[in-house]
């Protein structure tokens, strides 16, 4: 098969389809325009003295170009309208497409084996697409074999496939079937899609106001004949039913007609996808075996997901049934073989169906979710022996050979003194922000149990249990080990779905809150989990440069300095001239412990981030010398110093970088 | 003005909006296929580190077959110097000819560990070295499509280049010849991937 002139010939259907359909609107428009022209023409008064309505050319009076250009107007105009809600809709991205069909984000640090093999494809397929690596999502408890690409841009695009497929398909099929969908993602099929159904919405839309007009049309009809006079209201309360009608034909045709072309064009887009995934393969075999397989699997592709039908036509295969092939939105398999495989012989493989139990206990899908809490505690218990035994693997997914305990994620250098028992839980979500909660857990026994009946109040599962198992050692553990911790966690967490990280973020600041009043370290700890997650979940709004010169935010400089120098190990008074020394502004003065607070710090902070980035690194390096009075920089100092780094968004200089162990 | 020059003026505009067009795209294309090249290379060093986790692993089981696995290893870093060697110096013609003829030593000492290992089945049958086998095979797999990817992506920039309007500017805009599509002396070996089979 040659694949580029496969590609070529789709395109060429695709353009000669869109070229179609955008005739179908513009036709549409002209005969709305036609429609309404008569509607006026006939419902204008008889002229007593002409003798008739001015015949031919009083029907073309009607055709102005004012009321030609406004018709035009208004039907694009709701085009336009639909297709931004439609684009709003989308403009989510890949993943909360995903998310919202119920996928689950495959984590990158997966066990099992299925999985890990889809990760190794999707990576294997970007660089033969010359494409960033999407995120894999994974549609669990879903029998047919059937994937889908969601995402308008290529950034923000995902991949989620089924476990049918994920299970019945051999390793070639399934790059297949992924290719296919990283050539939907590389064509733009996905923003192709929702123009043409802005679109079709659009001409639906003047059906509806045919509708309305219709049911108004015929109301007023009844209701105001007799009760006002004159032929005029008479005439145009008889009239307008008319033009109702006359839209909702029209829209009816148009929308139909539409609508098989946009299930055309879907057709073409699939015949492209299949030749795509050839391309990225350069093995037939692959994509056909796979069609194969769907042919002889009872399951199908069906999906049975709520929105899957609404998405249809971002699946690899055809999600439901359809009656007629018309509105097809994918081929039929046998055409989709036969343009990879001309010659075959129609021979369908058919395979085991594997049956899945209820209930599956696999400990790398440990999630939030309802009704497991025994479960999850078992398996977080079972977690702490495995994750021991199995971790020596990890490192040879990106590393030579390291010595065991090296993570794959972490470009740290290991630390070795992190307990075992607390390294066991990074790799899941549940686990890691227990322990950046557990992180959080007081001494003080009152407070310690309000924080813990705050966790088990969010009625996330497991995860209250987890938390009073890692807190004591995550109490024993030394101050220069926490934030290498939290750094290991940071990739588990990436991977939760956005309530849950609303869940947890909610959850963490009640945790701080708890006893009333914040404590620095509790404060550098949000921060940064703050500053690393947030840009994955919400919209980060980039600070705006205000202050030119240091010389402006002085009070929040001697704020933040003074914190400083007294919570670091060195002298105070000293620390802080170092520091002062360094800024060159010989006027601040060091501020008494007792007028300090966190409130007050963390607002000064916040303004630090509002300063012209070529100042940030030098406010950061006065820190440094601050911190740096007694020759080292302990833990606490090196925390506090990173957490301000995060919140004015200013990498640490390289100096400071190394954190001290 | 003059309806005649507004309209002559329009057309100079897209004109030149063309031509600019013209230029990014030229440069977009040569950019892409160059960043494909790289990909190459981060794929072999992939392959060079996850080779002594195979030694490794087998080791355990076959301690008696210390020729066999040597040999891997001997071939892994004599290949993975030479690819350094290019990444400091750039590529040269015949550095990169060095460099095809010790990724064949390599894939040849592979296949002779792979025949070998068939006479183990506990190894076979381990789940560390089930996993290393899926890891080596997406790594073949990888190392072949960042080849073909930087075809695909020359192919891109040549078509391009050669196409007609471009063709007129592209020597000017700093694009004079074609880029070169990836061959090495011995392809039908290096195109046949090793038989990866525990």
């Amino acid at each position: 098969m040659d694949f580029f002139a496969q590609q070529d010939l789709a395109r060429r259907n695709t353009r000669v389809l869109v070229i179609l359909f955008t005739l179908a609107v513009i036709g549409l428009v002209l005969l709305t325009n036609v429609l309404v022209a008569g509607f006026l023409f006939f419902s204008e008064d008889y002229n007593v003295y002409a003798g008739s309505r001015g015949g031919w050319m009083g029907f073309l009076q009607q055709l102005s170009w004012d009321r030609f250009g406004t018709i035009s107007l208004v039907v694009i105009g709701s085009v336009f309208l639909v297709s931004l809600v439609k684009w709003l809709q989308l403009a989510a991205g890949g993943k909360a497409i995903a998310e919202s069909l119920g996928a689950e984000k495959v984590l990158p640090q997966t066990r099992d084996a299925d999985e890990r093999r889809a990760l190794n494809i999707v990576q294997e397929i970007a660089l033969a697409a010359s494409m960033p690596v999407p995120d894999l999502y994974l549609l669990r408890d879903e029998r047919g074999i059937n994937a889908f690409a969601a995402g308008v841009t290529q950034a923000d695009a995902v991949i989620a496939v089924t476990t049918g497929a994920l299970h019945h398909l051999k390793r070639h099929e399934l790059q297949g079937v992924i290719g296919h969908e990283f050539s939907h993602i590389l064509n733009g099929d996905m923003r192709l899609n929702v123009r043409l159904a802005a679109l079709l919405k659009g001409i639906t839309f003047i059906g509806d106001v045919g509708y309305i007009l219709l049911r108004a049309g015929t109301h007023r009809g009844r209701v105001r004949t007799g009760v006002r006079g004159g032929g005029n209201s008479n005439n145009s309360g008889a009239a307008l039913p008319v033009l109702g009608l006359g839209l909702l034909v029209i829209g009816w045709i148009g929308g139909t007609c539409a609508g098989f072309i946009k299930a055309a064009i879907s057709r073409q887009k699939e015949f492209l996808a299949d030749a795509g995934a050839v391309q990225f393969t350069r093995d037939p075999d692959g994509i056909a075996d796979a069609l194969k397989v769907i042919g002889g699997y009872v399951p199908g592709t069906f999906v049975h997901r709520a929105r899957a039908a609404e998405l249809s036509h971002m699946f690899f295969g055809a999600v439901t049934h359809r009656l007629w092939q018309g509105f097809a939105t994918h081929p039929p398999l046998d055409a989709r073989i036969r343009r990879i495989q001309p010659r075959w012989d129609g021979e369908y493989i058919s395979r085991r169906v594997r049956h899945y139990p209820n209930t599956r206990i696999e400990s790398a899908d440990v999630e939030f979710r309802p009704g497991r809490e025994a479960l999850v505690a078992a398996v977080a218990a079972v977690e702490a022996t495995r994750g021991i035994r199995t971790r020596p693997l990890a490192p040879l997914t990106e590393h030579p050979p390291a010595g065991p305990g090296a993570g794959p994620e972490t470009e740290e250098p290991p630390a070795p003194a992190i307990p075992p028992g607390l390294l066991a839980h990074v790799d899941d979500p549940l686990g890691a922000s227990s322990l950046v909660l557990g992180l959080l857990i007081s001494d003080d026994p009152a407070h310690r149990d309000r924080q813990l009946a705050l966790i088990a109040e969010r009625e996330v599962p497991g995860q209250a249990t987890l938390v009073n198992t890692v807190a004591p050692g995550l109490a024993a553990l030394p101050a220069g080990l926490r934030l290498p911790l939290v750094n290991r966690c940071l990739p588990a967490l990436r991977a939760m779905s956005a309530p849950q990280y609303r869940t947890f973020k909610e959850t963490l600041l009640a945790v701080i809150r708890a006893d009333q009043h914040t404590e620095l370290l509790e404060w550098c700890l949000y921060q940064l989990v703050r500053h690393y997650l947030d840009p994955e979940f919400v919209q980060v709004t980039p600070s705006r440069p205000r202050y030119a010169r240091l010389g402006k935010v002085t009070a929040p400089l001697t704020e933040v300095l003074s914190v400083l120098a007294h919570e670091g190990s060195g002298e105070a008074e000293a620390a802080f001239t170092r520091a002062r020394d360094e800024l060159a502004l010989p006027k601040l003065r060091l501020r008494p412990r007792e007028a300090l607070s966190v409130r007050a710090f963390s607002e000064a902070v916040h303004t630090l981030a509002d300063c012209y980035p070529l100042l940030k690194p030098r406010i950061l390096k006065a820190m440094g010398e601050a911190a740096s009075e007694n020759g080292e920089i302990c833990p606490v100092e090196y925390e506090i110093l990173a957490s301000i780094a995060a919140v004015i968004d200013c990498p640490l200089p390289e100096d400071l970088k190394a954190p001290p162990l | 003005m003059e309806v005649t020059s507004i309209v002559f003026w329009l057309v100079i505009l897209a004109l030149v909006i063309y031509v600019i067009a013209i230029y990014n795209t030229l440069v977009k294309l040569k950019n892409r296929y160059q960043n494909a090249f790289a990909q190459i290379e981060v794929q072999l060093k992939r392959r060079y580190d996850l080779i002594p986790n195979l030694v490794e692993t087998a080791k355990g089981y076959m301690a008696h077959e210390r020729e066999t696995l040597d040999a891997v290893t001997t071939a892994r870093n004599e290949a993975a110097a030479l690819l350094k060697a290019i990444g400091e110096g750039g590529g040269s013609a015949p550095a990169l000819a060095d460099l095809a003829g010790a990724e064949n030593a390599l894939q040849g000492a592979l296949g002779k560990l792979n025949v070998t290992m068939e006479a183990y089945p506990d190894l076979k049958a381990s789940e560390n070295m089930q996993q290393l086998s899926e890891e080596l095979t997406s790594t073949e797999n990888r190392v072949a499509f960042a080849r073909q990817g930087y075809n695909d992506a020359v192919m891109a920039y040549n078509t391009y280049r050669q196409s007609f309007p471009p063709v007129v500017l592209a020597a000017t805009f700093g694009h004079p010849s074609d880029a070169e599509l990836l061959e090495f002396d011995d392809s039908p070996q290096i195109q046949a991937a090793p038989r990866v089979s525990f």
